[in-house]
């Protein structure tokens, strides 16, 4: 009898057990919620697409129609938080496919979080800021999901950071002194800062693919790309050096994947000094690159497949830069929290300006405070200043 | 030997013997004549075989003549003066709209990147998506049930 028992309710567990996975949610795949939220949402007429954009670009506040778009699009945004805090996400990429690799989720994503970041918005209009500033970290979440991919979706990550830190910027000005929430905010930006995505992962990342794609028979594909479009950045003389390339055996696809592995190891070896020594770094070895494609033939393939990399360091920058400045800005507002005043210099221990490595230039104005950086942006030629306005 | 001449061939024999009517067994004389039977067949025999060889000659004939102009022909065409034509190389690719997974690869994207850095990548994202076309904002178990059963969706939720 005591036997039958047993048995009675090992079955009867092994049927809860199955049960509750059969019914688990969240799936421990990001990606899954994201591609219902893909499904789901409803691309915007041409006139709310562009206002979204405005929107996005501080060019216009909320208006009725936004307003209505993001209430159909209630369902989609509750699917982008839930995924959000999943923390894996394998989008199912065959990196096999090497130049051919299709990236739609990126378009979808970044059209997510533009409509998160209005839902955003709209909470703040509504003095729900505690709801705000969440959509502002699922915003950033987001873009950890999709930056360390390829180099592309490391941009693209990066446009989401941007997005959601000039809003937290909008939000801390409207919202009134709110310690808890201030606090709350901080923490989620250091956790945020510590996985945001990394160039140097999705460099290594691309370096891999277009090493595999270095061969003969991919040739057509990148001639097929870049002859397409008249103005696809890839000029004639490429295009023609792409078709003498088609002929090449297999020595020299060799000696092309040698001087590509080289020249990548160089790239990354010099990810971890000071901006402007990566800046000029990564311009020396791009202007090596162009002068040997013009002197050794096994150069010629690696300088068109090569990304802008001294580019890409300056966006690694600016991102970096900004994404500091919001986390300062947030250690000001929480010492005005505490003392009903802005502070007269810049608190201990706030994170820096990438671009000098050193502390930001803080000054207060008659709306607020700015912070601006000790150096240039070297690719832009400017140097950055951030506005933080202030509530009275 | 057809009906016609034995019967023929009967009513000779019977006048000239004055024997009453007579019948030619050709298979009886067959037997009885095999060296006179034999003459006969090789007669025809020889006859067919003129006519084939006469066949063959007139085949072979047509054959050299065929040959002949063939070669003439192939001579004309070698030496004769004639213009060179033109060496035209087609483009590589024909030029034509890129299709929504084509602007989402990789290297689609690389190349607008550094055609005019993030602001061309948006810009590609966004003709992408509007390509792809409108999709409805919800579609709940309902709607799809409503759809299954033949009712359209404006028809139930009104």
């Amino acid at each position: 009898m005591k036997t039958l028992k047993k048995v009675t309710m090992s079955i009867l567990i092994v049927a809860v057990v199955l049960a509750s996975q059969a019914f688990a949610y969240p799936p421990d795949n990001a990606a899954v919620l994201y591609h219902r939220a893909f499904m789901l949402r409803s691309e915007p007429n041409d006139e709310v697409d562009k206002m979204l954009g405005d929107l996005r670009r501080g060019k216009i506040g909320l208006n009725e129609q936004i307003r209505q778009y993001v209430k159909k699009n209630r369902q989609v945004i509750e699917y982008a938080t839930v995924a959000s805090k999943i923390e894996n996400c394998d989008w199912g990429m065959d990196f096999s496919e090497g130049l051919d690799l299709m990236m739609p989720e990126l378009a979808q994503l970044r059209q997510l979080s533009y409509l998160v970041m209005a839902d955003a918005r709209i909470r703040a209009e509504k003095g729900d800021y505690r709801t705000a500033l969440e959509r502002c970290i699922t915003n950033h979440k987001m873009s950890v999901h999709v930056g360390n991919d390829m180099l592309i979706s490391y941009l693209v990550g990066i446009t989401i950071n941007e997005t959601a830190n000039k809003c937290i910027a909008d939000i801390l000005f409207k919202m009134p002194d709110n310690l808890e929430t201030l606090v709350w905010l901080q923490g989620q930006m250091a956790g945020v800062s510590r996985v945001l995505p990394r160039l140097e992962a999705a460099l290594a990342k691309e370096a891999e693919v277009c090493l595999h794609d270095m061969r003969r028979e991919k040739i057509s594909v990148l001639l097929d790309q870049s002859s397409q479009e008249p103005n696809s950045g890839v000029d004639q003389k490429v295009i023609e050096q792409l078709r003498r390339i088609q002929r090449e055996d297999e020595t020299y696809f060799e000696k092309s994947r040698a001087y590509y592995t080289s020249y990548m190891a160089k790239a990354r070896s010099v990810f971890e000094l000071p901006y402007p020594q990566v800046h000029e770094e990564l311009t020396r070895l791009a202007e090596q690159i162009e002068k040997d494609a013009n002197e050794k033939p096994e150069a010629v393939l690696a300088h068109i497949v090569s990304p802008a990399i001294a580019k890409m360091s300056s966006n690694r920058a600016s991102r970096d830069t900004l994404f500091n400045a919001t986390r300062a800005a947030i250690d000001i507002h929480i010492i005005k929290a505490k003392t009903g005043k802005l502070p007269d210099t810049l608190p201990e221990g706030t994170p820096k300006d990438m671009f000098s490595g050193k502390d930001f230039i803080y000054e207060k104005t008659d709306s607020g405070f700015v912070l601006k950086c000790q150096e240039k942006d070297l690719d832009k030629n400017i140097v950055h200043q951030y506005e933080f306005k202030v509530a009275k | 030997m057809d009906e016609k001449k034995e019967k023929r061939l009967d009513e000779l024999l019977s006048r000239a013997i004055d024997s009453g009517p007579v019948h030619f067994d050709a298979d009886k004389w067959k037997r009885e004549h095999p060296t006179a039977w034999q003459a006969v067949i090789s007669r025809k025999t020889q006859a067919t075989s003129e006519r084939t060889i006469l066949r063959l000659l007139w085949q072979r004939k047509l054959v050299w003549l065929t040959t002949a102009a063939v070669v003439m022909v192939t001579i004309v065409v070698l030496y004769a003066p004639r213009r060179r034509p033109e060496l035209v190389i087609a483009p590589a690719v024909a030029s034509r709209e890129k299709s929504p997974a084509e602007m989402m690869s990789m290297l689609s994207l690389s190349l607008a990147y550094r055609r005019g850095g993030m602001e061309s990548v948006d810009e590609q994202c966004d003709k992408a998506l509007k390509l792809l076309g409108h999709k409805p904002a919800t579609i709940s178990t309902k709607e799809l049930l409503n759809q299954d059963n033949g009712t359209r969706i404006e028809e139930s939720k009104s």
